[in-house]
């Protein structure tokens, strides 16, 4: 079933122009997004969250020699990378999910250029429907449920696609897969 | 609306701007398989049922979902404030922006902003107000309105926009799409940084959560509810659903209805205020929702026009109506338009505004075919001309026409007969008139008219033998006046079947003419005298060649006698007795032909009321197969040809141009004769084509039949049976 998932997700983020990675355990993750900071000539981030993943990200960019900024909206509007992990996935419509309540969540992923959102391959589900009853489950509902499909995009002049408007021209996914039981859970963006 | 708007003129200057149309067309092409693809896998019907059946029931707990949105919203830390009307909306929001001391807002797109009419009084109290939806800023700082809701500047090409940009940033600008929205997502970065207010619209409102929800593409919606300190929602009753839950179905079809996409790029839904930066550093920002009434609450309340509040803000509708394309969104008024629109601005604004931008609809229900929300628009449209005629009463010429003309068969007749023996000498050999004065003029230019017969179908009518199983035909004016060949190829192709074919005398206009113009009395005046005109003989069956008389004994008279204690049951036995030609014919002999057409490329028209309105579209195709017709679809055969009754005369020019791409579509077939079973469609189509000088046969499905009912080898018993059994 999560296999199935992870297929129709792929594609159906791919077809919302949105590049889908996978990523065998936190190591290969941490060197996938050095890799996509150097070959892109990304010299600062910011990161969201603070959680075991970010954490471990964060680090393998400072030692690659990447500036990792402190988050607020003046370093993030000029930081060329935003990261973030979510909390869930629709394989349905290649849809990002998460409690962005946090100011940080938002800037980090609406600010830089490009965007890498981290996802845990166990988090996916189906459809929408689910992806809500389970953000609604809580309590209190959150205050701002954040959810990406692709990057920004326009059609404005003339119906000529183009993506970058005013959000990240690049949605880099990485799917972390926990078949191996190397990865741990991602945390999403409770610190 | 201004009322000094000339719209006829306004429309004829949009008809002008080959670039405005050529945009939306190619929009509307795109846009269709777009659709289909993005709805793949989905329900489309089952789901629209849906989304009909939630709004209905919410519509009729519209206030109980606002009180609880409002006791939820505020729980979690919101401000609401609901608006009576537009200006206590503006109000609200201008007092706000002055208290706090606003220098700068930036804005998301909001149809409901410009309803209010909210820019204009932030401005003059100098606040700097910025679009940032990149088609909305192109359109503020051009100083023009948008030509479409979902794509606002639609109309400008890529040198227009580089153009406006180097002149308001004084440099050049290159004329690259790519580098145009790097230039707006530059010169509007600071913009958002450092705005004191964001204002935003919203999707949806969630009574159970106090929540509010925002679709957009450009990630301009999750800056504008992220940075500024200060978020204003502003929402109309329309929006609010019950739950959560009910999200999904408006998510699944609003971004394919929109602009085809499964989703759009951000959705985003929010609960009350969340943290903001400031130079003191971080703290929970100021949320306030303002939920505006402005008309809609007594439109909920409304037995007929409460079907508007379904409406979901797809831009659906427009995208594939034929009058919307030609002269975009400009043209209808300053913030909603099409069908929807004029309802819509009925309530919003004045009913006169609405009636008047409703005179664009041509009644050709295909945006009822995809519509999200199941909205009846054209029948909406018309029951606000029907209050409007009832008030105000038709002007004194189309008054007298219908009320002394229009029931009373002889005058109808004897004038007709007059105005046939006066246009001989300007009537050319292939039947069409030279030319015609006065209003007539502008439609002569793009269409020859047809000359009326010189004897009407119901002065040709013999009655034939008397038999067991009698067909009464109902001609309709244009079969009567115009085409009584239509008429006797019907006749003939049932009596060879062995059917009693009669032409009951009393019989006289459907009425629908006049109730497209809407006088409602007068439908129901036409409706009784052909009941009872149709009842007295008790046919068996009912035919017509003409699916809009179809639409009016079958659908419209059962409705407007239903509370006629004598005629109501008269009316039910006339509508189930009532054929259009064509579905009759399939019915009984559809699989007996003997072909006669030996592949002669042919192509099929649809009429509207014979797709939208009757559902017929398989049975004459089958038939003309039958036949031995080769068929090629045309593009788009189910787009309206223009004509719509007296639409020809109330916009000859849009007319005209409908009827234009028709004749494209059609030549690109190749097709030999062009089929419909509709005579109002073969007297524009055939006009069209003549003045075009394309040479083309246009004919109706009854007068294929006549060319080879002799040749085909019917077994009356069989046909005796199968119409028992129908």
């Amino acid at each position: 079933m999560s296999g199935d998932l992870v297929e129709v997700f792929k594609k159906s983020a791919s077809a919302a122009s949105a590049e889908v990675k996978e990523s065998r355990g936190l190591g290969e993750l941490s060197a996938q997004i050095v890799c996509l900071a150097r070959d892109h000539g990304l010299s600062s981030a910011v990161v969201g969250g603070g959680g075991l993943i970010e954490r471990k990200v964060e680090e393998a960019l400072r030692e690659a020699g990447v500036e990792v900024l402190p988050v607020d909206k003046c370093s993030a509007a000029g930081a060329a990378l935003g990261i973030c992990c979510y909390e869930m996935g629709v394989a349905d419509t290649g849809t990002l999910v998460a409690d962005a309540s946090t100011y940080d969540a938002r800037l980090v992923s609406s600010l830089p250029p490009v965007h890498v959102a981290i996802l845990n391959s166990d988090d996916l589900v189906p459809d929408m429907a689910t992806a809500l009853s389970r953000m609604y489950v809580r309590p209190r509902p959150p205050a701002y449920v954040a959810m990406v499909t692709g990057p920004s995009r326009t059609a404005d002049i003339e119906r000529e696609l183009t993506l970058g408007v005013h959000g990240p021209g690049r949605l880099v996914i990485f799917l972390l897969l926990t078949r191996d039981g190397d990865g741990g859970a991602c945390d999403g963006l409770q610190p | 609306m201004d009322c000094s708007r000339d719209l006829a003129a306004e429309a004829r200057r949009a008809l002008a701007d080959p670039q405005l149309s050529a945009a939306l067309h190619r929009f509307s092409e795109a846009y269709l398989p777009a659709r289909e693809e993005a709805l793949a896998g989905v329900a489309f019907e089952a789901l629209a049922d849906r989304i009909s059946a939630i709004r209905q029931h919410n519509i009729s707990r519209i206030r109980q979902l606002a009180d609880m949105f409002e006791q939820r919203a505020r729980a979690s830390g919101a401000n609401v404030y609901r608006a009576p009307d537009a200006s206590s909306a503006v109000e609200y929001v201008h007092k706000l922006a002055l208290e706090r001391g606003i220098c700068t807002v930036v804005k998301s797109k909001s149809m409901i902003s410009e309803e209010i009419g909210l820019n204009p009084v932030l401005a003059r109290a100098g606040i700097q107000v910025t679009e940032t939806d990149l088609g909305e800023w192109i359109i503020q700082l051009a100083g023009q309105r948008p030509s479409h809701m979902v794509m606002p500047a639609i109309h400008m090409t890529r040198k227009e926009v580089a153009r406006l940009f180097s002149d308001h940033l004084k440099t050049s600008v290159g004329n690259e799409i790519s580098e145009l929205v790097a230039v707006a997502r530059r010169e509007l970065r600071n913009r958002f940084l450092e705005a004191d207010m964001g204002i935003s619209g919203a999707n949806a409102a969630v009574a159970s959560t106090g929540s509010v929800m925002l679709l957009t593409n450009e990630g301009n919606g999750r800056l504008i509810t992220t940075l500024p300190p200060v978020h204003v929602v502003l929402v109309g009753y329309e929006k609010l659903v019950a739950d959560i839950d009910e999200l999904v179905p408006l998510l699944q079809v609003l971004p394919r209805s929109a602009t085809a996409q499964r989703i759009t790029s951000y959705v985003s839904i929010i609960t009350g205020p969340t943290e903001v930066e400031t130079c003191n550093g971080r703290k929970p920002k100021e949320l306030h929702i303002v939920l505006i009434d402005n008309g809609r609450l007594k439109m909920s309340e409304h037995p007929v026009f409460r079907e508007a509040m379904k409406c979901i803000r797809c831009s659906a509708c427009l995208n594939v109506c034929p009058v919307y394309r030609l002269i975009g969104g400009q043209v209808y008024g300053e913030v909603y338009s099409g069908g929807i629109g004029s309802v819509l601005t009925a309530f919003f604004q004045s009913k006169e505004d609405g009636a008047r931008i409703g005179e664009f609809c041509l009644g050709c229900r295909r945006c009822v075919q995809y519509c999200p929300a199941k909205v009846d628009i054209p029948r909406l449209v018309l029951a606000l001309r029907e209050e409007q005629v009832a008030a105000r009463g038709l002007p004194a010429t189309t008054n007298f026409i219908l009320r002394k003309v229009l029931p009373d068969r002889r005058l109808l007749h004897g004038l007709l007969r007059v105005v046939s023996r006066m246009q001989a000498p300007v009537t050319t050999r292939r039947g069409f008139i030279r030319h015609l004065p006065l209003v007539f003029d502008e439609v002569s230019r793009g269409m020859s008219l047809p000359a009326l017969a010189r004897q009407p179908f119901r002065d040709r009518f013999e009655p034939g033998e008397a038999g067991s199983d009698t067909v009464a035909v109902f001609a309709g004016c244009l079969v009567d006046f115009v085409y009584p060949e239509i008429g006797e190829a019907m006749a003939s192709v049932l009596r060879r079947l062995g059917l009693c074919v009669t032409f009951p005398e009393a019989q006289s206009c459907c009425g629908i003419p006049a109730h497209y113009l809407g006088d409602r009395e007068m439908l129901c005046i036409m409706a009784a005298q052909n009941v009872r005109a149709l009842a007295a003989e008790e046919p068996h069956w009912i035919v017509t060649a003409c699916p809009t008389c179809a639409v009016a004994l079958k659908t419209l008279y059962p409705e407007v006698l239903s509370l006629d204690a004598e005629l109501a049951p008269m009316a039910e036995t006339v509508s189930a007795r009532t054929w259009d030609f064509a579905s009759l014919a399939h019915r009984l002999i559809g699989r007996d032909l003997e072909p006669v057409a030996d592949g002669a490329p042919a192509t099929y028209h649809d009429s509207c009321h014979m797709k939208r309105s009757l559902g017929v579209t398989d049975e004459p195709r089958e038939v003309l197969r039958a036949l031995g017709y080769r068929l090629h679809e045309m593009k788009e055969s189910d787009v309206c040809c223009g004509f719509g009754g007296s639409y020809l005369l109330k916009h000859p020019g849009i007319s005209y141009r409908i009827m234009r791409r028709k004749l494209d579509c059609i030549k690109q077939t190749g097709a030999g004769t062009v089929f419909v079973d509709c005579p109002g469609c073969l007297l524009q189509i055939r006009g069209g084509l003549e003045r075009a000088g394309i040479r083309l046969e246009v004919q109706h499905t009854a007068q294929a039949l006549v060319a080879s009912a002799g040749a085909s080898k019917y077994d009356k018993d069989q046909v005796g049976q199968r119409i028992r059994g129908v």
